[in-house]
């Protein structure tokens, strides 16, 4: 099946090698500054739009990621200079729709509808040389790593 | 009327979340569950992981509809409004129905109920084996959930500040926090010819139909007190009615408050006053809550919201509230 690739206008097929998500594969989904505060106050509770292989994200430096993952879509407020961002972390299950949107700066792209947040996601702050663990999901609100340490 | 996940164990279903384990799931109920059954109690409900083996059933529910002619999922029924999200791939055609593209390539909004038709719950069997990742999956080379440096965490109070200004003339949802029961506005945007803020209170050309006095939902200021009082939303369903949460169902001469099990309606109340309804189901969930000990004080940042819920009372005050006087016309088991 040919999927319309939003970011080069071009069609590229869902069968090429990389294009597989495997169960239990470690995704990640960059979380739009918008949306931090909505997620971790319980008031977000599903993961949509592109998301990535954990293992397939290795930036230097956050503000490689604006490029690399096209972060400056319409009305993004994503900084080209960004110091760090947030994303969340969860395993792959076969339900959850995969779709392969092509690759990004060599770095396959997959689409998901909204899914529920599965139990145990982790959201992480993201810096140049560290990150830290925010919260994680106990499958109706995010629980803050200090308050059961 | 929400995107859930149901799960059946034992014969009972329940809100379920997939995790924390692979081949885990964790279930949720309002009520207590049969004390056999070995739920806890946390965070006012109650909650018991299993094997997804050991499910009954598994499947989705999903709201949906169409908005203005394109396929939608509702992501949050606010009673007179919906959050929905665009379902398709066609972003152009996305901005043009009014949507607001929060993430890249993801247009959702808050619309008026009646601009959602076609409403209806697709419910889709969720194979086992399709929700367990196998033991032979590929595992992480670095956990998700640990941390590889040791400074205190964000504290979600805090949240991210914008990066910079839109770079462009597309709307911005920074008053995205306000669209899960607050009524607070919208981010003012054009529609069928008239304004339209996402409340449902922007002004409309004279003479409209439905142009009609400021108000604070009801729905809303419940949505705002249950979320302050740190009520799950699986423990409640509002105009839907979902086994093993307290429910609140208009009937066609009032408001019915049960709570709801597999097969019956158990402490059911029967309210004629719409008002009255909603803040007797907040007492049953806000009491469970003190009970479990989780209902603690309200957070700094809650107080634009608490505003808000005064602003509301009074409204209602200066109303000959309320309207009709209260009265429990039912009380029975069902």
């Amino acid at each position: 099946m040919n999927r319309y690739r939003a970011d080069e206008g071009s069609l590229v097929t869902e069968t090429e090698p990389r294009s597989a998500i495997s169960p239990g594969t470690p995704m990640r989904k960059i979380v739009p500054p918008r949306l931090v505060g909505p997620y971790l106050t319980g008031q977000r509770d599903v993961l949509a739009g592109f998301v990535y292989r954990d293992d397939d994200l290795d930036f230097d430096e956050p503000a490689d990621a604006y490029q690399a993952l096209g972060l400056g879509f319409a009305g993004s407020e994503f900084a080209p200079g960004m110091s760090e961002y947030y994303d969340i972390g969860w395993p792959a299950r076969t339900l959850d729709g995969y779709q392969y949107r092509g690759d990004t700066a060599d770095i396959p792209e997959f689409f998901i509808e909204p899914i529920p947040i599965p139990v145990g996601a982790t959201m992480r702050r993201v810096r140049a040389e560290s990150w830290e663990l925010v919260a994680h999901y106990d499958g109706l609100a995010w629980q803050q790593v200090d308050e059961e340490a | 009327m929400r995107f859930r996940r149901i799960a059946t164990y034992l014969g009972a279903t329940y809100q379920a979340a997939l995790g924390p384990g692979d081949d885990e799931v964790t279930l949720f109920a309002a009520p207590p569950p049969p004390e056999e059954l070995g739920f806890s109690s946390a965070a006012g409900h109650w909650r018991k992981l299993v094997a997804i083996a050991d499910l009954d059933g598994l499947r989705q529910s999903r709201p949906i509809g169409l908005y203005r002619g394109a396929n939608c999922l509702v992501l949050d029924d606010q009673g007179d409004r919906l959050h929905i999200t665009y379902l398709g791939e066609d972003a152009d055609r996305a901005r043009e129905l009014g949507y607001w593209e929060i993430d890249r390539e993801v247009f959702e909004m808050v619309v008026p109920r009646a601009d959602v038709i076609d409403l209806t719950e697709a419910h889709t069997d969720i194979p086992l084996e399709a929700a367990i990742i196998p033991v032979t999956a590929p595992r992480m080379v670095t956990p998700l959930a640990a941390p590889v440096d040791p400074a205190p965490p964000v504290k979600p109070a805090a949240p991210v500040e914008p990066a910079q200004a839109p770079a462009n003339g597309h709307r911005t949802v920074d008053r995205m926090v306000a669209w899960h029961g607050s009524p607070e506005p919208w981010p003012v945007h054009r529609q069928n010819g008239h304004t339209y803020n996402g409340n449902g209170n922007g002004s409309r050309p004279a003479g409209s139909r439905t142009a009609r006095r400021e108000r604070v939902p009801i729905q809303a200021v419940f949505a705002e007190l249950a979320e302050l009082a740190a009520i799950p939303h699986s423990a409640y369903a509002l105009d839907d009615e979902v086994p093993g949460a307290m429910c609140l169902l208009k009937t066609d001469d009032g408001f019915e408050v049960f709570a709801s099990s597999d097969d019956a309606r158990l402490e059911v109340r029967f309210f004629e006053d719409e008002e009255a309804a909603y803040f007797y189901l907040f007492g049953v969930l806000a009491a469970e809550s003190v009970r479990n000990g989780q209902l603690l004080p309200a957070a700094p940042s809650y107080t634009a919201r608490l505003e808000n819920i005064s602003k509301y009372l009074r409204e209602r005050n200066s109303h000959n509230y309320p309207p009709n006087p209260v009265r429990v016309l039912n009380s029975r088991r069902g």
